[in-house]
């Protein structure tokens, strides 16, 4: 039974980010969806196209920009994320920082969320209406 | 390519599955702890964060464990003394007393079937050789016959 209700990881990512992996600093950029295991410090992800980056439950990502079209964090995470998209925070997520969200956002109830503020950049339901952009504070610590 | 090659390649390919399989199988396995482990800080976090749902839950075990242990309580007495019968119900019938058997009661004989003999006396006579009379008699021993049927 999947608990995922808006954001769907892509089947077979085309880069994986092992769980064994520790890196520090730099930038990743990619197309054809990212699976990110590992643990990540001051890193920028970067997507190039419209799959989605998906944060497993392994993953720690500390001080990290994240910037894609749909994103699904279920590990930990601190940093700041662009999402063009929808963005999903599951169950098992710890997220501190700050969201920069287009599309929907959900947050699951038993997500650690205390310290997250989401900015939605456009009103759900409204992605077509480029000049109809409204600005406001949607969720502020849960 | 020769069979030879073939069969390496073959074997190459299927042995790369396999190892593939195995670490989907084993992300999997280390996926599902991790979700369960950050699962179970955030409830940890969300039950220290919100005191009263802490009470609440403490109350509750608390309270969970008391009835246990009285209805524990409970069943014990009832297994120690039976429950007295109602006011209104029969008395029971006082249990009769127990038949004590010190030994093993002898068996009584069978009685040997009963036999109708019969006898006939034939002569009888004395005689003597001087010493001690004798007596001679001839008799025979015999069975009534059934009626109905033939000796």
């Amino acid at each position: 039974m999947s608990d995922r209700k808006l954001v769907k990881p892509t089947a077979t990512p085309q880069s994986i980010v092992p769980a064994s992996i520790v890196f520090k600093g730099g930038t990743i950029e990619g197309r054809g969806g990212l699976l990110i295991d590992g643990n990540l410090t001051g890193t920028t992800i970067v997507s190039m196209d419209d799959t989605t980056i998906h944060v497993s439950a392994q993953a720690m990502l500390t001080d990290c920009r994240i910037t894609a079209n749909d994103l699904l964090i279920e590990g930990q995470f601190d940093g700041f994320c662009k999402v063009k998209g929808n963005c999903e925070v599951g169950q098992s997520a710890r997220v501190i920082g700050k969201m920069e969200v287009e599309g929907d956002f959900f947050k699951s109830r038993m997500a650690d969320a205390v310290d997250l503020q989401v900015q939605h950049m456009r009103l759900p339901g409204s992605r077509e209406d480029e000049g109809n952009v409204a600005k406001f504070q949607a969720v502020a610590a849960a | 390519m020769t069979n030879v090659q073939n069969f390496a390649s073959d074997r190459a390919q299927m042995e790369a599955q396999i190892a593939v399989a195995h670490a989907l199988k084993m992300r999997r396995s280390a996926v599902r702890r991790a979700k369960l482990q950050g699962l179970w800080r955030n409830l940890k976090s969300l039950v220290a964060r919100n005191r009263v749902t802490t009470g609440l839950a403490v109350l509750l075990i608390m309270m969970t464990a008391a009835l246990f242990g009285m209805a524990w309580r409970v069943q014990e007495a009832q297994i120690r003394s039976p429950a007295p019968a109602p006011a209104g119900a029969p008395k029971p019938s006082p249990a009769p007393a127990p038949v004590v058997r010190l030994a093993p009661e002898a068996k009584p004989i069978p009685a040997a079937p009963a036999v109708d003999l019969q006898v006939t006396v034939g002569t009888a006579e004395t005689e003597s050789d001087g010493a001690s009379p004798v007596l001679r008699m001839d008799y025979q021993l015999s069975q009534p016959t059934p009626k109905g049927s033939t000796p």
